[in-house]
């Protein structure tokens, strides 16, 4: 066993051994198909060790003792102790659970059933260490990880030959080598066991996601997408590289275990202030989850996830919903009893944030068009819905979402993919229809991950999302009524999707065209390859490319057949579910929840129905039958400059459209914002320091009157106080109309030119300016630590 | 006092001297070739310098490197850029003025620290009895991955020199060729080896 | 042995900002190499004379001056191949002419 573990190192070099061999060898970059087998080899090597690692952890005597374990001998065992577990090899695809102490002390996860670390680097006294481990969390994301990642791999095969552009071969062999690399960073950031390992593989996630997003950079809008996804998430890195650097700062160590497993640091840095902000433990931990909020796509900083879609959508169902923004949850996840050592405040704020999030995108998903935009915010909206969990204390509840949700959003999303195949290209909905016949294989496992995502019993989804809702129900009534709200919207637009996609009548020339080839028996008449070099939709007729491949449908199946046998793994025992024995925490199950849930997201099917599944589109320019109803709802009057304009509730629908815009909103906020900058600076020269120039003056004058009015108080009384008053008011009030009404009107125009000017010239353009600055800078620095 | 420490007091000013005199030249010299002569000067100087401290084999190497290569490589490229040489050219940025002040700022910050630090001076007393073959060694055992990997950096340094200088017309014609020539092995490859079918472009050696 | 380390320190730290002098107020790019050789050989006085006077007695400071000598050279190889490329393509080598940074 102990051989297994001394392995784990090999999961993630595999594929990057593929990505280096199509990177650095012309023979290999050269053939396409080579390169697309040699990766999927690869990636079934890691598939395979990460079983071995996922067994061998399975059969370690701690996870047995867990997952035979009672409840009441789990219970007992102390948290602080590693709690054995161990289990029978369950039947499905995951395992066992072992539950765990939690409430008011800290929840800590067993140990590490295997660790190993190296040195990296040492120069003086300082030394960094780096290192995998082990542990229930590892060994179940491991198998999650390459079996979605082998999934979508061979799916690739066909989707990329379908989608080769200019039929460039280079770029097909690329793609796979990115798809290496991309496998890579996540496994190894799975198995690290340390913050700044971690943090290496979260970039290089990172990176990839930039790669594929603009794989297809000649499109302007995909390297658009591109760099808005990794400045946005750098957003979030930022925060994170702070929260490690104030780890590092009060614990000296980088080690996750060193903090998560011991109850003394995490103490100690719960009682720690940080220049009298809060405490270690509360600023890192949102520090961390800063990251989270970046790479898994939390309001505000979703914006880069729809966006994505521009990349392929093998891409789509990897990186942007079934593994890379894993990562966030991941680390919330892994770093979970510093989350909870920052408090209630903390785990508060995550919980909110998820929560919002979570209702957010699940709105947004029922007004668009696109098919894959749809399942973009309903990734944001589970993610939030896994944020919300952890946020509430339910480490196993969100961590085996995370799991379900890898297994059938990838599965709808390669769905989306085999029907914009299937149906030449068209990615518009409303284009689409009618395709359950011509889909079989797509249609029937789509349905399954669509019921998965609505949470039918008893598919996995169900199981997931109902540990969800109850923790929800137990901590927080709140955000319980919210989240059942987005269930039901969940289940509302997964609906309208399946009846816009597969349902009536096919609404163009690609959907009547589209075809699968069987698993059994001979290939349709229709499935002689077409011409790939063929008109590519110039002509309105004319469809290029066959039938659906096999090498599309058949992960389908896979992936469809892990979404129902998780539900194994996730079903009720007496104490937990085998889940969550197996990652040594704590669930539960409550009928009423459970029922109301059910209930939430049949309504939901139900009413997906009424509106959509009775008014199928005849075609692609009818409006949305929803918007047609909100259209009825007259909601009042709005007077603006003399026209009436009626508030309909179709205005929402335009909002949920839009996407709160807040693309638009961000664009404002931060290209004007910078302009905004240089205003209020201005403003604040001349209006302010001016301003009290001439205030001082207006002041003497004043000063002078009521000098004055002492003089003519004596004489004339009370009469002239009066008209004095008034003039005095006057005074007042011109000052402030010539001062600052017109000074701020004034100022805000000259400030504009001005400060813009001078900061124009900043940049010059010319290096040797560039390294004045840094010495200056340099110089700055030094001055400051010799007056300190 | 000794007249061996005089003498070592003697040599460190005069070859300081010598270093910042002629690297004061190298600054403000209006024609760049006497410029570059007198660099030869400053690294001669710190050659010496190297000598006082004994470490003769970085004496050695500097004199090789700097003087006898770095040099010839700076006087080349001032005369393959011909214009340069004009000494009524203006040689100064018009912000010399503002850089004079700043350097002389972080100079004094510089030596401010420096004086300011506790030295633990401990000058060896013995070295080695064989100081270039101990450091030979050292290189060659502890150090010997980064060594090799300064000499990949030095052939990494080479090929890119070459490729940047080359005038781009020429590097086009030769890629040119160079494409031909392979199109011609993968053509005669492919009658050879009869699978028209292939997709991949065989480089053939 | 009795020149006081600060000596060649301060010798060093002075070659080293007469360097960065050059290469901040040389106008044209060849000029600016020699400054940032310059600063290079300061740094490499440094490296040995703590070597001679540090506490560790192995050749690590030597090393070192001997792997920044290297790395000096290659870049002085690079550095002047762009220079001769700046010129081929924009007749000129004045770093104050060559503002590509500012698009």
């Amino acid at each position: 066993m102990e051989v297994v573990f001394n392995l784990v190192w090999l999961i993630p070099l595999f594929p990057l051994l593929a990505t280096a061999a199509i990177t650095f060898v012309p023979g290999v970059y050269y053939r396409k198909k080579l390169s697309a087998r040699l990766t999927i080899g690869m990636m079934a090597l890691s598939l395979l060790l990460s079983l071995l690692v996922f067994f061998a952890t399975v059969a370690h005597p701690e996870t047995q003792a867990r997952l035979e374990g009672h409840a009441a001998a789990v219970k007992e065992a102390p948290a602080g102790e590693a709690v054995p577990e161990a289990g029978e090899a369950p039947a499905g695809e995951t395992r066992p659970a072992a539950p765990e102490a939690e409430g008011e002390e800290i929840f800590l996860p067993p140990r590490p059933i295997f660790e190993r670390e190296f040195h990296w680097m040492a120069t003086g006294r300082l030394s960094l260490e780096l290192g995998f481990w082990v542990d229930p969390l590892t060994a179940a994301m491991l198998v999650m990880v390459s079996l979605v990642g082998l999934c979508i791999f061979i799916y690739s095969q066909g989707y990329m030959a379908a989608e080769d552009y200019q039929g460039e071969d280079q770029r097909y062999s690329r793609f796979f080598s990115f798809l290496g690399l991309f496998a890579a960073s996540m496994l190894g950031l799975v198995i690290a066991d340390n913050i700044l390992l971690l943090f290496i593989c979260w970039e290089l996630v990172g990176l990839c996601s930039y790669l594929l997003i603009g794989f297809w950079n000649f499109k302007k809008s995909a390297y658009d997408a591109a760099i808005k996804a990794f400045i946005v998430t750098k957003i979030g890195d930022a925060g994170f590289f702070i929260g490690i650097f104030l780890l590092y700062i009060y614990t000296d160590h980088m080690s996750i275990g060193y903090i998560i497993h011991r109850p003394e640091v995490l103490n100690r840095l719960a009682h720690t202030s940080v220049l009298g902000i809060g405490s270690v433990a509360a600023l890192s931990a949102i520090g961390l989850f800063i990251g989270t909020i970046g790479k898994s796509a939390q309001v505000p900083l979703h914006v880069w996830l729809p966006d994505a879609m521009e990349g392929p959508t093998p891409v789509s169902a990897l990186i942007h919903a079934a593994t890379m923004v894993a990562a966030g949850v991941f680390l919330v996840a892994r770093m979970f009893p510093l989350f909870q050592a920052a408090g209630s405040g903390t785990m508060e704020f995550v919980a909110w944030i998820g929560g919002i999030t979570a209702i957010f995108a699940a709105t947004i998903a029922i007004a668009q068009y696109d098919i894959k935009r749809v399942l973009a915010y309903s990734t944001i909206s589970q993610l939030g819905f896994m944020v919300l969990a952890l946020g509430l204390g339910g480490y196993v509840a969100g961590f085996f979402h995370l799991i379900t949700h890898a297994f059938f959003k990838a599965l709808l999303f390669l769905g989306s993919g085999a029907v914009i195949i299937g149906a030449h290209h068209v990615q518009d909905m409303r284009e689409m229809g009618g395709l359950w016949k011509r889909l079989p294989y797509t249609f029937w496992t789509y349905l399954i991950g669509m019921l998965a995502l609505a949470g039918i019993f008893p598919l996995s989804g169900f199981f997931s999302k109902d540990e969800i809702l109850l923790d929800a129900f137990k901590h927080n009534p709140a955000l319980y009524v919210i989240a059942t709200i987005a269930a039901f919207v969940t289940s509302f637009y997964m609906t309208r999707q399946m009846f816009y996609v597969f349902a009536g009548e096919a609404r163009s020339h690609g959907a009547r065209a589209a075809a699968e080839v069987p698993l059994f028996g001979r290939e349709l008449a229709a499935a002689a390859p077409a011409d790939p070099h063929g008109g590519h939709g110039h002509d309105e007729h004319a469809v290029h490319g066959g039938p659906l491949p096999l090498n599309m449908t058949v992960p389908l199946m896979v992936l469809a057949a892990g979404t129902v046998l998780l539900s194994a793994v996730g079903l009720p025992l007496e104490e937990g579910t085998l889940f969550s024995r197996f990652v040594g925490g704590h669930a539960d199950f409550s009928l009423l929840v459970a029922g109301i849930s059910t209930l939430v997201a049949l309504a939901g099917i139900g009413a997906g129905h009424l509106i959509y599944g009775r008014n199928l589109l005849r075609s692609a320019h009818d409006p949305d039958p929803l918007q047609v109803r909100m259209e009825r709802v007259r909601l009042g009057r709005l007077r603006l400059r003399g026209k009436t304009l009626d508030l309909r509730l179709s205005a929402l629908y335009t909002l949920w459209e839009k996407k709160y815009y807040v693309d638009e909103i961000y664009g404002f906020l931060f290209v004007q914002g910078s302009h905004l900058l240089a205003r209020v600076s201005g403003w604040f020269d001349l209006a302010v320091i001016d301003g009290a120039v001439n205030g001082a003056a207006h002041l003497s004058r004043l000063l002078s009157s009521a000098f004055g009015w002492f003089d003519l108080e004596v004489v004339d009384g009370l009469v002239n106080l009066i008209g004095w008053f008034g003039r005095v008011f006057s005074a007042i009030q011109g000052w402030v109309d010539l001062y600052i009404v017109d000074g701020l009107v004034n100022a805000w125009a000259l400030a504009t030119g001005w400060v813009g000017d001078r900061l124009r010239r900043i940049q010059t353009g010319l290096v040797q300016d560039y390294l004045m600055l840094v010495l200056l800078g340099v110089a700055l620095i030094v001055g400051l630590f010799i007056l300190l | 006092m000794d007249v061996n420490v005089v003498l070592t007091y003697v040599a460190f000013f005069a070859l300081a001297g010598l270093t910042l005199l002629s690297a004061l030249a190298v600054v403000t010299l209006r024609n760049l070739l006497r410029s570059a002569l007198a660099l030869v000067v400053t690294f001669i100087g710190v050659a010496g310098i190297y000598l006082l401290l004994q470490a003769e084999f970085i004496a050695a190497v500097q004199v090789l490197l700097y003087v006898g290569a770095v040099t010839v490589l700076i006087l080349f490229a001032i005369m393959l850029t011909e214009r340069l040489m004009e000494a009524r050219l203006r040689q100064f940025t018009g912000k010399w003025w503002l850089a004079a002040p700043l350097v002389v700022l972080v100079l004094a910050s510089i030596v401010v620290s420096l004086l300011g630090a506790v030295w633990v001076e401990r000058p060896k007393e013995a070295l080695p009895p064989e100081p270039v073959a101990s450091l030979g060694e050292i290189l060659m055992t502890r150090y010997a991955l980064p060594f090799e990997i300064a000499s990949v950096l030095l052939l990494v340094a080479m090929v890119g020199a070459i490729v940047v200088a080359w005038p781009i017309r020429d590097r086009l014609k030769v890629v040119e060729e160079m494409e031909e020539r392979v199109a011609r092995a993968k053509a005669g490859w492919k009658e050879r080896s009869g699978s028209p079918k292939d997709e991949t472009v065989e480089v053939a050696r | 042995m009795t020149i006081p380390l600060e000596y060649f320190l301060i010798l060093a730290s002075v070659l080293f900002c007469l360097g960065m002098y050059g290469a901040l107020a040389r106008k044209n790019a060849v000029g600016i190499l020699m400054g940032i050789e310059l600063m290079l050989n300061a740094v490499n006085i440094n490296l040995v004379a703590f070597w001679r006077y540090g506490v560790v007695s192995e050749f690590t400071g030597q090393v070192f001056a001997l792997f920044a000598i290297t790395v000096a050279a290659a870049e002085a190889a690079v550095g002047l191949a762009l220079v001769i490329a700046i010129f081929r393509s924009r007749r000129t080598v004045n770093a104050d002419e060559v503002d590509l940074l500012k698009w």
